[in-house]
């Protein structure tokens, strides 16, 4: 408790109010506004996260048919060299699989995108920095 | 570490945590103040209620403004709602209308004290003197004109001075 200058209290109200100790058990009460607020957190961070992956995927979205334009330029490029030098049957099967592994590669960024937004959302709940003693 | 208004805006994303670290800054604050504007009733609910309408309205708050206004400016208008419920509820207050503090033993803390005051007055006298906030501060969250506070805190100086005279003449 402060006391200003200008302000000058009786000694005997200031002794009362510098021996009030006001409420008890202040954490005892955060305890039960945690429990009260548990269900409307949980339903905004799902929430926030479905915002956050829509976000996300729609930026990872948007160079895609760049991506996808640079890939057949270079399976066309693989596929005139490998057919120039090894039989056709060898070509094909060099290129086919470079192709299947471009794609799975590129199937699999995308979905890694969910699974790397997800432990936020999970350490969102959990973390503490300073706690509720 | 964050600040508070930081803190508002991961809650309004749903983080627990930030809400645990507003809850263990101003906890005990809050409850003081609940505590001494209602005498130390209804103070677990009413605690409750103020820390479900800043959950509730985080992704409303204003980035701008400082939170601890926010909390108190809430805890301000839920203890005005409370007051108006038991108005017709004979209280401390009411009660100790008359002032003539023939009972010692009442008259010995500050909530004893307090409760003697018109409830606007009450309001400056314990931001002011028990959370050590400015004139500037009291006005924004009160919603009233600084030259208001002023005068509301002068009256109940006044007050709270003449009433440990009126004690000590007693005695």
């Amino acid at each position: 408790m402060t006391m200003p200058p200008e302000e000058q209290l009786d000694a005997t109200v200031v002794a009362r109010f510098a021996a009030d100790r006001g409420a008890a058990d202040a954490a005892r009460l955060s305890q039960a506004v945690l429990r009260r607020s548990a269900p409307l957190l949980a339903v905004r961070a799902r929430q926030a996260y479905r915002r956050r992956l829509l976000r996300t995927l729609a930026l990872a979205l948007l160079p895609l048919p760049l991506v996808l334009a640079a890939e057949t330029l270079l399976l066309e490029w693989l596929w005139q060299l490998a057919a120039a030098w090894l039989p056709s049957g060898v070509a094909l099967t060099l290129v086919g699989s470079y192709a299947m592994a471009a794609l799975v590669g590129l199937g699999l960024t995308y979905a890694a995108i969910p699974l790397l937004l997800a432990p936020r959302l999970r350490t969102a709940g959990d973390g503490s920095e300073e706690g509720v003693s | 570490m964050s600040t508070d208004e930081a803190l508002v805006a991961r809650l309004a994303e749903g983080e627990e945590a930030a809400l645990r670290v507003l809850l263990q800054r101003w906890q005990r604050p809050l409850a003081n103040f609940l505590h001494r504007q209602t005498g130390g009733r209804d103070v677990e609910d009413l605690y409750q209620e103020v820390w479900m309408r800043v959950v509730g309205a985080a992704p409303r708050f204003d980035v701008g403004r400082r939170f601890s206004t926010w909390l108190f400016q809430i805890a301000v208008n839920l203890c005005r709602d409370w007051h108006r419920r038991h108005a017709a509820r004979p209280d401390r207050e009411s009660e100790a209308e008359g002032v003539h503090l023939d009972n010692h033993e009442a008259a010995l803390d500050a909530a004893a004290l307090l409760a003697r005051l018109p409830e606007a007055q009450r309001e400056v006298v314990v931001l002011r003197f028990f959370h050590d906030l400015s004139e500037d501060e009291m006005a924004s969250i009160l919603e009233i004109p600084r030259g208001t506070v002023k005068s509301r805190l002068h009256n109940a100086l006044a007050r709270l001075n003449a009433l440990a005279r009126g004690e000590r003449g007693a005695a």
